[in-house]
């Protein structure tokens, strides 16, 4: 693995993330608080929010106080690989999913498929299709047919 | 103890019922197909064949149905091993150590040892059912919702505190979990994290949040990947390393027994079932290894440990619904569904007028798991080749499939929606280091754990002293603070002693 020497960066990204999750649990304990009728609507949230709530500042606080420790000393920096692929199918991901009801799981799942082949490198246009004809019609054929499970479809 | 004359019964009743041996390899089939698709799960496949069993006898009827059971069991360990991607709920902690096996080219050594993990493992719970169907239904009865609210969070703490990032990310990933099992209805009748949406009053469903912290997220990761095993020289499927693994399972006759028995009792415990087992002999083996941080990186009695006790709460939950007619788990809800088409009901009068069909029962599941064995070899040798596909290929089809699989498990767009969601903060947690089991546990146990706070209030009056009257509660606490505390003590004065860790570090 290659490797080479920086100094220590202030971990944003999980400081966000922690700070965001404790936001949330303390919102949703707000509200379900808020609206209660009686002990029992909130007697499990709110403490296990606050509980969460506790340990993502601790979280925070471990994270901030190491990196002001080290924030001087050079490190060796492990290769960090890039978040964009995973961020590209993501949202691919979220298109199929939002495009269903209105395409259909057939013609959503053709072109995800495609799609998502595309995206990982492949450039052979007939892989793509054959790839993508073969694996949704299969999928979508076997739920209907096989399981008896009813799925919105555009063309099948 | 055994009932001699009616265990005779049952053999010559097993004898004479040949219809009986001619549905379990089909079920034993449909179970391993059902378990091994992500998304579909063994109450789906118990639901949809349940019509079939409408034309057969009570014996064969059910027989069919625990074969699916027993297959789809060890079903859910395929994708746990070969994708990270736990078939059904009751495999989450096979994947903690089965896929990084898979992942250094030790997957069908992985299969074997989960083969044979699975099959021992339901035999240990089938003999413990057998010679204790009659105390153990008394037993069960003590326990109340104090205990049940115990046993619960046992289940979240011990997968928050025994993993390898901090505490204090497993305690909040719990906590995630937890709060997102209370969105929807309440008991209360309050609606919860709902946004208004009639489509999530009945909460996030599990399964589909399952497929999205495990598989999703995963799937995210290893984009950019050509196959789950980099080395080209150990994408190898061959009957010689599975034999290899399963006599490595059997190797570890403790491990088994112990993991059979800890899954067995769970299992027997109702609405707690196979997921908890799993976990809980998971983290009980972690504990008591001499190499605990080896577990999760590949350890074979991890396991062990988690396939057999899922496996063998199977005659756990077979205790509960036998004994006093309480199903533990969706599958059992299912065979009771059988037991009503058959105007059979389950209870302590059942077991007292038909011991011989009871005894049957025991005896034909026992011998399921031997034929499992035998089926199970070929099934697993064709799914060992999933290693041989090609991630750039696979990754998208295995999406699909749960998109569409988390369709059919709720019927509307909740489901796919759910994948995809908690597919990104997945994602999130794995790359800032939180674990995602600790999620899924609380998702798992969080509803069970507020309707026996509830219950427990309501029944104290909101006195704590209350807790002091009730052993079995005290005993479990004890136990629960006994597993924890050793880890929260040692992470407290590893951290004085030892310098910060790299900002970058995933921990």
């Amino acid at each position: 693995m290659a490797t080479s020497t920086r100094r220590h960066g202030f971990p944003l990204g999980s400081v966000l993330f922690s700070l965001s999750l404790a936001a949330v649990f303390g919102y949703y304990a707000h509200g379900v608080h808020a609206a209660a009728r009686g002990v029992t609507d909130w007697l499990l949230i709110v403490p296990a929010a606050g509980i969460g709530i506790t340990a993502l500042l601790t979280i925070v606080g471990t994270k901030v106080i190491d990196w002001y420790r080290q924030r001087h000393v050079s490190a060796a920096a492990e290769d960090d690989p890039s978040a964009l692929p995973a961020l590209l199918f993501m949202g691919l991901l979220a298109v199929y999913v939002a495009a269903i009801p209105i395409i259909g799981f057939d013609l959503g799942s053709l072109l995800f498929l495609c799609l998502a082949l595309y995206l990982q490198g492949e450039r052979r246009w007939w892989v793509i299709i054959g790839f993508g004809v073969v694996v949704s019609a299969t999928i979508v054929l076997l739920f209907i047919e096989l399981l008896g499970i009813r799925l919105p479809t555009l063309l099948l | 103890m055994i009932n001699a004359e009616a265990f005779h019964a049952a053999l010559s009743l097993l004898g004479n019922t040949p219809a009986a041996w001619l549905v379990v390899p089909p079920g034993l089939i449909i179970g391993l197909f059902f378990g091994s698709i992500p998304g579909l799960s063994i109450s789906i496949a118990m639901a949809v064949f349940l019509p079939a069993t409408l034309y057969m006898d009570f014996l064969p009827a059910i027989l069919f149905l625990t074969a699916i059971f027993t297959g789809g069991g060890f079903g859910g360990a395929i994708p746990a091993i070969m994708l990270n991607i736990p078939g059904t709920s009751s495999s989450v902690a096979t994947a903690f150590d089965g896929y990084p096996m898979a992942r250094r080219g030790e997957h069908a050594q992985a299969l074997g040892i989960g083969l044979v993990a699975s099959v021992l493992g339901t035999l240990v719970g089938y003999l413990l059912l057998l010679f204790t169907v009659q105390s153990i239904s008394q037993w069960v009865l003590r326990l109340g919702p104090t205990e049940m609210l115990v046993i619960a969070i046992w289940g979240v703490t011990l997968i928050a505190v025994l993993n390898d990032a901090s505490i204090s990310k497993g305690i909040a990933a719990g906590i995630l979990g937890i709060l997102i099992s209370t969105i929807g209805y309440s008991d209360a009748g309050q609606m919860r994290g709902t946004f208004g949406s009639m489509y999530l009053l009945d909460g996030i469903p599990v399964i589909p949040a399952l497929i999205g912290f495990f598989a999703a997220s995963e799937l995210f990761n290893l984009i950019g990947k050509r196959y789950i095993v980099d080395d080209s020289s150990l994408r190898v499927v061959s009957f010689r390393h599975i034999l290899s693994g399963m006599s490595q399972a059997a190797s570890k006759p403790f491990q088994l027994l112990r993991g059979g028995s800890m899954g067995a009792v769970i299992g027997a415990i109702p609405g707690v079932g196979a997921s908890i087992a799993n976990l809980a002999a998971y983290a009980t083996a972690k504990q008591r290894s001499k190499e605990p941080e080896t577990f999760g990186k590949g350890n074979p009695s991890g396991l062990i440990a988690a396939e057999s006790a899922n496996s063998s709460s199977e005659g756990g939950s077979m205790i509960t619904l036998l004994a006093l007619g309480i199903p533990g788990g969706a599958g059992t809800a299912v065979l009771l569904g059988a037991f009503a088409l058959h105007n059979v009901t389950g209870g302590p009068r059942f077991i007292r007028e038909n011991p011989d069909i009871v005894y049957a029962l025991i005896i034909g599941n026992m011998a399921q798991a031997i034929l499992l064995l035998m089926v199970g070899v070929g099934f697993i040798f064709l799914a060992g080749y999933i290693v041989k596909l090609s991630l750039k290929l696979m990754i998208p089809i295995v999406m699909v499939l749960a998109v569409v699989g988390s369709y059919a498990i709720t019927g509307n767009m909740v489901g796919p929606i759910t994948v995809v969601a908690t597919g990104i903060i997945g994602w999130l947690m794995r790359r800032y280091g939180f674990p995602v089991a600790a999620t899924v546990v609380g998702l798992l146990v969080g509803g069970m754990a507020e309707g026996e706070l509830v219950r427990s209030m309501q029944i104290s009056g909101g006195n704590l002293g209350f807790i002091a009257d009730r052993p079995i509660t005290l005993a479990l606490l004890a136990l629960l603070l006994l597993s924890v505390l050793p880890r929260v003590i040692g992470s407290v004065f590893k951290r004085r002693a030892t310098p910060p860790p790299s900002p970058r570090t995933p921990s």
